[in-house]
């Protein structure tokens, strides 16, 4: 309310057009990638879930990846120092975290042999130790730290570092366009929560009381949503925790981690999948 | 088909409303605890504090 109700001011040098799509382009990709998640088992003899892909994981991160050409959008459509270094930063930023994050999921997906979201659930239903956050544990990790990098978080928080680019590449933005870029900003987060859910914590499933099968009552659905709701809160407390804990990674340390640690970590993680699962095969 | 199109448009409005909801209260909690932890408490919060500061059981 407080950002609708402030004068939305437009610098004069910016270029107008592309100041005024940058925002909304950082915004919409965010609410797109949830429409794949399921939420819940069946609820009223309907699923659960906006669009259930057979493709869901490819289409989240192609959605996702659109969301860097907002923020460089803004960057370069500023048309000043601080917003433009902002821009260069979390291009850099997100397609090299994309890479690890991409790449860490793929032992989930060989494991499960399907790339349909409501699979992997299926796949992690039985108990609580077929949850791949047991079975993947190094690719769980590499996808945390890969997702509070792509969603511009602390410790990753270097596109919008108040302290060297007052605000990075929205230091121009006031009113409801600066408020869309912040929601935007939680709304990935939001996002990369409920796939943390989905592809490590089992979804909507528990393994006791009969609720990892999909709902045969009108309560039996409503407790698959709040046990959705509460994983993914257990989650967004996680994430909001560490800005509260923890410093901000110098840019020379977040490359570091990115290519030379986690990408490596996740090819090694799939090629002992893949040995694991030809050994299996024989 | 229009029912199919119905219920989806109904999903994504409650998915939409849950995660602005989520975002709000994410918001508020984050910066609440973020000011608690560095000293800088909000004026009513301020004023409970050393209400409950000066209290008996304190």
């Amino acid at each position: 309310m407080k950002a609708i109700l402030k004068e939305d001011f437009t610098p004069m040098h910016v270029r107008k057009v592309y100041f005024w799509l940058a925002p909304a382009i950082t915004m919409v990709p965010a609410f797109l990638t949830v429409a794949v998640i399921p939420f819940g088992s069946v609820l009223g003899g309907q699923r659960m879930v906006i669009a259930d892909l057979n493709v869901g994981i490819l289409y989240s991160f192609g959605i996702v990846s659109l969301g860097v050409y907002g923020i460089v959008l803004a960057g370069y459509a500023s048309n000043s120092k601080y917003p433009f270094l902002g821009g260069i930063r979390s291009s850099a930023q997100l397609i090299s975290y994309e890479i690890s994050m991409g790449l860490s999921v793929i032992p989930l997906f060989m494991l499960v042999g399907d790339l349909n979201l409501s699979s992997v659930i299926g796949y992690q239903s039985s108990t609580l130790f077929s949850w791949l956050i047991f079975k993947q544990p190094i690719a769980f990790l590499i996808f945390v730290v890969s997702a509070f990098a792509e969603t511009n978080r602390l410790p990753f928080d270097l596109p919008e570092s108040e302290q060297e680019l007052v605000g990075g590449y929205n230091t121009e933005y006031s009113s409801m366009k600066f408020a869309l870029f912040f929601i935007g900003e939680y709304a990935n987060m939001i996002a990369a929560c409920a796939m943390m859910v989905t592809l490590f914590l089992g979804g909507w499933t528990l393994p006791w009381f009969g609720l990892n099968q999909p709902a045969d009552t009108l309560l039996k659905g409503i407790a698959h949503i709040g046990i959705f709701l509460a994983k993914l809160a257990f989650l967004l407390m996680f994430l909001i925790w560490v800005r509260w804990m923890w410093p901000r990674f110098r840019y020379d340390q977040l490359m570091d981690l990115g290519w030379r640690r986690f990408i490596p970590l996740a090819l090694a993680n799939i090629l002992a999948t893949a040995v694991f699962l030809w050994i299996r095969s024989r | 088909m229009s029912q199919f199109l119905l219920f989806s448009a109904i999903k994504a409005v409650a998915v939409f409303g849950a995660v602005m909801t989520m975002f709000a209260y994410g918001v508020l909690v984050e910066r609440r605890v973020a000011a608690f932890i560095q000293d800088r408490v909000a004026r009513t919060a301020s004023v409970l504090l050393v209400c409950y500061s000066h209290s008996p059981t304190a």
